[in-house]
């Protein structure tokens, strides 16, 4: 378990990445916290000809609240996230979340750029994002783009980001009042993959109707998926036990989940169920409260 | 009043380990070392028509290339260790000779200047196979028209026989109630945390290997034989540090001829350590086993009878096709007076890795059975499960007891054990609590397991093989005590230690015993130029406490003696009149009237001109054998294993009955493990056993695909449990000593691991009682409780 | 291609070459000797590899030598001080936390991690704290329990 030999470059800014992912193209591999290229190094899974470290270059480590979002740069570290009190009180959902990502070694290093690159479509990261309605920065050799996180991820363990260009920042607009989020995650043991999870994030009106409501969930396909048909009956309703039980039902009816050896189709279907109902209800509760 | 022995001293072991000065195997380095890594096949079931290495062996730093045809010329099939001989059917190959039986069987190993060098020339090594069908169920194993993996046995079946102990079918035909179930469970492992590993170096005229193997002594005639290096001329030295073995450790001895074999052909040292994918995929697991049980039960609960059809899959494993129904004879009856069993095993092979031994090997299993069994007919009878427990205990006057199969439990108080644990979880508090619970639709469970800890192997039992013989039966250890011209005291035994504070223990006892304290104690790492042994002794099946300390206790006897002979001259006092204590020989009476043991090693290795009629020096050997050690009679029956330790759980759980997620409130244990020399390593022992039990009902455990692959290849995917998925684990002892042991003691290190699975799946049902749901299967994973809480909720 | 880093370990700075693909645990453990960092799994599940660099307690088996250049580390050599040992050290022995010791170092490091950001956990932060760290030997129980009691032993000393 010794990763093959590479070319290794660790540039110090943007524009010297850029440029050599420009060089190398799929040829590159982006090492950024490692906790998920690693382990593929060392199994020979990959091989790349070239290893592009960017840990070094310190122009993406922020955590900023400007023009009404909160931006994180790409090599912000999970448990930097998991800390940071600007985030645990605008936008405590991602908080919550970042801290159930592996265990305290793995969040010392793995980074938000990295986790997002990588996909994997039961990461805790991405059904938060997309229930928060973020945005995704992309740095190539055209410029920048921005990309919704729900456009961002098309495939299992495929984004949008091409072999030239780089993620750089995370941008997610800061919650209006009155809402409250919940985050559930289902695996076998700590620090497992996780079989299924959920992340929603509900606003109430002033007569306590549901104002907005963005529901969304990792492991349920080759990509995390927001659950409208949820949504739709929620939106503009009171929320009382009957509705969310019906949003349940339909909900489910938009993921076929795979099945596989921690769990099958059905099971992760059941468990769905189960979890838009719960995080429905803690999503009010907190919403509630704030 | 005990100075010593029975106080939780600190471990001797523990500095170096807390300052990472230990060393493991991986630690040592040699000069001019290679390198080795091991090619291993990609097919679960393929004929190898073919080994290419010629691109391989143009790599820069690969020295040299051993394939398995080259090897088994080398060696020949590997032996069984208690005959020495080849199985003649069924042989295996240190490597894959001719063909390979599972995914990840060794086909070649390579020796290279680096790592690096020896992984990539595995890349290209060219085999070609020609697959074979494949078979991965025991059950599908055992048909008519399944692959055969040894052709010249012409079975998947290795091993099947019929005992009957008691009158069977008179206790079924006058049963009142009988039960009927299938049960199963799934291979699992230890999975200890240092994978294998192993050093050879061989200088053209002796042979010496670093290993972490837990039988270095039994090993050594099998690896002379397989290497053709007579035994005086190799040299096995035990890693000084082993990090776990669980059992798994006892298996080395195929790396250790590969390593070997390399070594004789480079006349390098050449050192191999085990990858962690490597380590799920073919170092060994449990076997999975299938059950068919049946109770004969009278109305009052009494449970006369089992029968007991086992199936247990050995995976590829055909050296002695025995170890996991074997050691099911030893708690079949478990604590209970059952009168007659009727067992059939069958050992099959299939195409996965080998059953090795592994944590409790056969009897987790069996008190599985037998457990859910005595829930199943509490229910079936309306009785609570801890009341059809007490009536069917072996009461304490009945000991020692001889159960029908012919075991001699030592002692035991199981009623009062069993009421400690009710005392300590307040069973009825919590039954409360379970109703309260119900009405708020909660759902939380008490499940209670008695397990039996059978200790201390009887190899006689290889007679059940029924090919002759054995060339090693009862059960004996070795040691030698030497105190030192100085005065210290060195004690060498015939084992090695992979973290269960052999080394303190040992200190204590002797401590104890000549007035000492344990800092002045050492015990050296096993080397088979330095440590006495004996071919059946080792680390395995609890045999510390009651062989290792018999032997060295023995020994110390004896050189109590000559020392109070040479005190008795010096002090010019009778022998009677002499004790041990604060580091001197000294009249009881008239405690100036002393010696200090340094001023007697003195005299008895360099002023030997006071010694007149006495012999110099002051070591010790001495060998135990088990008093209780027997070979099988006419009626097969036998002592299989000879010490009877018990723990008995209890786990709270609760469930969540939409998600089917198990979270563990509480867990307790009662242990007897008869006397205990230090309470803290004990404990410890229950705790790791048990974290292993409650683990592989749960979480962990080894899964195939229907080709063959092995799913669980990493701890992830193994579902290796945290510490945030384990519960605290409550331990309260009772000690009842064993008539037989030198010390009482009985020894602790499997027996958390016996009844934890059943006691989880007691649990679970309990809590889902509501529903009607039935647990049979192991692991309890969510979805297969969700499933079985839908499907009752259907009914 | 080799690169030459720079890396304090324990107190002392290292210069060598190394080559990209060279892990930091080997590294630690052959080039430098320091062999009490142990590789359990290399997948990065265990924990056995962890360290401390730059302050924050990581798995050395998921980091290159060639990204250490600059950086501190301590690795469980370095704890004690002077011959005497760290608390949680201490508490690890007194509670008998240890039994094969293999994952020993690397529940060192992660419990010294926990320990610096939450100086009162409780007994489920402790869990947490260490769920990046497998031990298969002692079943958690009397680690956890030598965690608490060398967070008590450590406010402890701050009062005096």
């Amino acid at each position: 378990m010794i990763p093959k030999e590479f070319e290794y470059y660790d540039p110090h800014n943007i524009e010297e990445v850029i440029n050599l992912l420009e060089k190398y193209g799929e040829e590159a591999k982006i090492l950024a916290g490692g906790q998920s290229l690693m382990p593929l190094l060392k199994m020979r899974i990959l091989s790349p000809r070239c290893v592009v470290d960017i840990n070094r270059v310190n122009q993406l480590k922020y955590i900023r609240e400007e023009e009404g979002f909160i931006k994180i740069g790409a090599l912000v570290r999970h448990y930097e996230i998991e800390y940071s009190t600007l985030l645990q009180s605008r936008l405590p959902i991602i908080s919550r979340a970042v801290g159930e990502i592996g265990d305290p070694l793995v969040r010392n290093r793995g980074t938000i750029g990295g986790s997002l690159c990588h996909a994997d479509p039961s990461a805790d990261l991405p059904p938060v994002l997309i229930a928060a309605e973020a945005e995704i920065k992309i740095a190539g050799p055209k410029g920048e783009r921005l990309i919704k996180a729900e456009n961002f991820f098309i495939d299992y363990m495929t984004t949008v980001v091409q072999p030239n260009e780089v993620l750089t920042e995370v941008r997610l607009p800061l919650l209006p009042k009155h809402t409250g989020g919940a985050y559930f995650k289902l695996q076998r043991t700590y620090g497992d993959f996780a079989i299924l999870n959920i992340a929603t994030l509900l606003t109430l009106n002033k007569d306590s109707s549901c104002e907005r409501i963005r529901i969304a969930m990792g492991g349920v396909g080759a990509r995390p998926l927001r659950i409208y048909k949820a949504e739709k009956l929620i939106e503009g309703q009171v929320i009382e036990d009957r509705l969310i039980e019906e949003a349940s039902e339909k909900g489910v009816e938009e993921i076929e989940p795979p099945s596989d050896f921690r769990a099958s189709s059905w099971y992760r279907k059941e468990v769905a169920k189960v979890y838009i109902k719960r995080s429905i209800k803690s999503a009010l509760n907190a919403a509630r409260c704030s | 009043m005990s100075k010593w022995v029975g106080k939780p001293l600190k471990r001797k072991e523990d500095f170096r380990l807390l300052t990472g000065r230990g060393k493991y195997i991986d630690d040592i380095v040699l000069p001019n070392m290679l390198h080795a890594a091991i090619l291993r096949s990609p097919y679960p079931h393929a004929i190898i028509k073919n080994i290419d290495v010629s691109e391989a062996r143009k790599l820069s730093g690969v020295v040299y290339i051993l394939t398995g045809e080259e090897l088994a010329q080398m060696t020949g099939p590997m032996l069984s260790y208690y005959l020495l001989q080849a199985p003649p059917t069924t042989q295996q190959y240190f490597m894959a000779f001719r063909k390979v039986r599972f995914v990840g069987e060794p086909v070649a190993a390579v020796a290279a200047e680096t790592k690096e060098a020896a992984k990539d020339a595995l890349e290209l090594i060219n085999v070609e196979y020609e697959p074979l069908k494949t078979v991965i169920d025991p059950e599908e194993a055992m048909k008519e028209n399944a692959p055969i993996l040894y052709e010249d046995a012409g079975t998947n079946i290795l091993y099947h026989n019929i005992y009957v102990y008691g009158d069977v079918e008179k206790e079924f035909k006058e049963a009142d109630v009988i039960l009927s179930e299938k049960l199963s469970i799934h291979p699992y492992t230890s999975a200890p945390l240092e994978t294998f590993g192993c050093i050879a170096s061989y200088d053209g005229f002796s042979l010496t290997v670093w290993s972490p193997d837990q039988i270095p002594g039994m090993v050594v005639r099998a690896l002379s034989a397989a290497i053709k290096i007579p035994e005086d001329k190799i040299r096995i030295i035990s890693a000084q540090d082993i990090g776990g073995g669980y059992g798994i450790k006892t298996t080395l001895l195929p790396y250790m001829v590969i390593v070997s074999a390399l070594s004789l052909k480079t006349l390098r040292p050449v050192k191999w350590i085990e990858e962690r994918h490597e380590h799920f995929m073919a170092a060994g697991h449990s076997a999975g086993g299938r059950f068919y049980v049946q109770l004969a039960l009278t109305r009052d609960g009494l449970v006369r009878a089992i029968r007991l059809k086992t199936i247990e899959d050995e995976g590829i494993f055909s050296l002695w096709t025995c170890l996991y129904w074997l050691l099911k004879l030893t708690n079949i009856v478990n604590c209970y007076k059952i009168r007659a069993v009727y067992f059939e095993p069958f050992s099959v092979a299939t195409n996965k890795c080998a059953a090795v031994p592994n944590r409790g090997v056969g009897k987790p299993g069996m008190c599985y059975i037998i457990e859910r069994m005595m829930n199943l007919a509490a229910q079936r009878l309306g009785l609570t499960p801890e009341e059809i427990r007490f009536r069917n205990f072996i009461p304490p006057e009945e000991f020692p007891y001889r159960t029908p199969t012919g075991n001699l439990y030592d002692s035991g108080r199981y009623a009062e054990a069993l009421k400690l644990l009710l005392e300590k979880i307040e069973i009825e508090k919590l039954r409360e609590e379970q109703r309260k619970l119900r009405e708020q639709g909660r759902y939380i469970g008490i499940g209670i397991s008695t397990g039996l800890e059978p200790s201390v192997s009887n190899f006689s039992y290889f007679e059940f093989m029924e090919v002759g013989r054995p060339n090693t039966t009862g059960a004996s250890s070795a040691a030698r005590v030497t105190i030192t011209p100085g005065g210290k005291v060195v004690v060498a035994i015939g084992s090695p230690c992979s973290g269960q504070g052999h080394e303190t223990t040992l200190a204590q006892v002797v401590a104890e015993e000549l007035g000492i304290t344990p800092e002045d104690v050492t015990v050296l790492p096993f080397d088979t130029q330095s440590c006495p042994t004996t071919s059946s002794q080792g680390l395995y099946a609890n045999r510390f406490v009651s062989m290792d300390l018999g032997a060295v206790t023995k020994a110390l006897s004896r050189l109590k003696e000559k020392i109070l002979r040479i005190a008795a001259s010096q002090l010019d006092a009778p022998l009677e009149s002499l004790t041990f204590g604060d580091g001197k020989i000294y009249v009881k009476d008239s405690p100036d009237r002393a010696i200090t043991l340094e001023s007697i090693a003195t005299i008895a290795y360099s002023d030997v001109l006071k010694l007149k009629d006495i012999e110099p020096g002051l070591t010790e050997t001495a060998y135990y054998v088990h008093p209780s050690a027997d070979r099988p009679d006419d009626k097969k029956r036998m002592s299989i294993q000879l010490v009877f330790g018990y723990n008995f759980h209890a786990a709270v759980v609760e469930v969540d009955i939409e998600t089917g997620q198990v979270k563990i409130l509480r867990y307790v244990v009662v242990a007897d493990c008869g006397r205990i020399i230090n309470p803290m390593i004990v404990e410890g022992q229950v705790h790791g056993a048990t974290a292993h039990g409650i683990a592989s009902a749960l979480y962990e455990g080894i899964l195939y695909n229907e080709e063959g692959q092995c799913l669980t290849t990493t701890y992830t995917d193994f579902g290796a449990a945290s510490a945030v998925d384990l519960p605290n684990i409550e331990v309260y002892h009772i000690e009842t000593p064993s008539p037989f042991t030198v010390m009482g003691a009985k020894g602790v290190g499997e027996g958390g691991a016996i009844p934890s699975p059943a006691a989880i799946a007691n649990a679970v049902e309990d809590a889902l009682s509501p529903f009607g749901v039935k647990i049979t299967e192991l692991p309890i994973t969510p979805e297969k409780i969700l499933r079985l809480i839908k499907q009752s909720q259907k009914k | 291609m080799k690169r030459k880093i720079k890396v304090k370990v324990n107190g002392v700075w290292y210069e060598a070459e190394v080559k990209p693909n060279r892990l930091l645990v080997h590294f630690l453990r052959e080039d430098l000797g320091l062999t009490g960092t142990h590789i359990g799994c290399l997948e990065g599940r265990c924990g056995a590899c962890a360290i401390i660099l730059d302050g924050l307690a990581v798995k050395s088996c998921q980091l290159l030598a060639v990204q250490v250049n600059g950086s501190e580390i301590i690795t469980v050599e370095g704890l004690a001080k002077n011959g005497k040992l760290h608390p949680i050290q201490e508490s690890f022995w007194e509670h008998h936390a240890i039994q094969c010791g293999f994952c020993t170092p690397g529940m060192l490091i992660a419990a010294y991690q926990l320990l610096i950001r939450n100086p009162n956990p409780s007994e489920e932060e402790v869990r947490k704290g260490l769920s990046g760290n497998l031990c298969r030997c002692t079943g958690y129980v009397n680690i956890v329990k030598a965690v608490k009691a060398a967070a008590s032993k450590m406010r402890g000393e701050y009062n005096e």
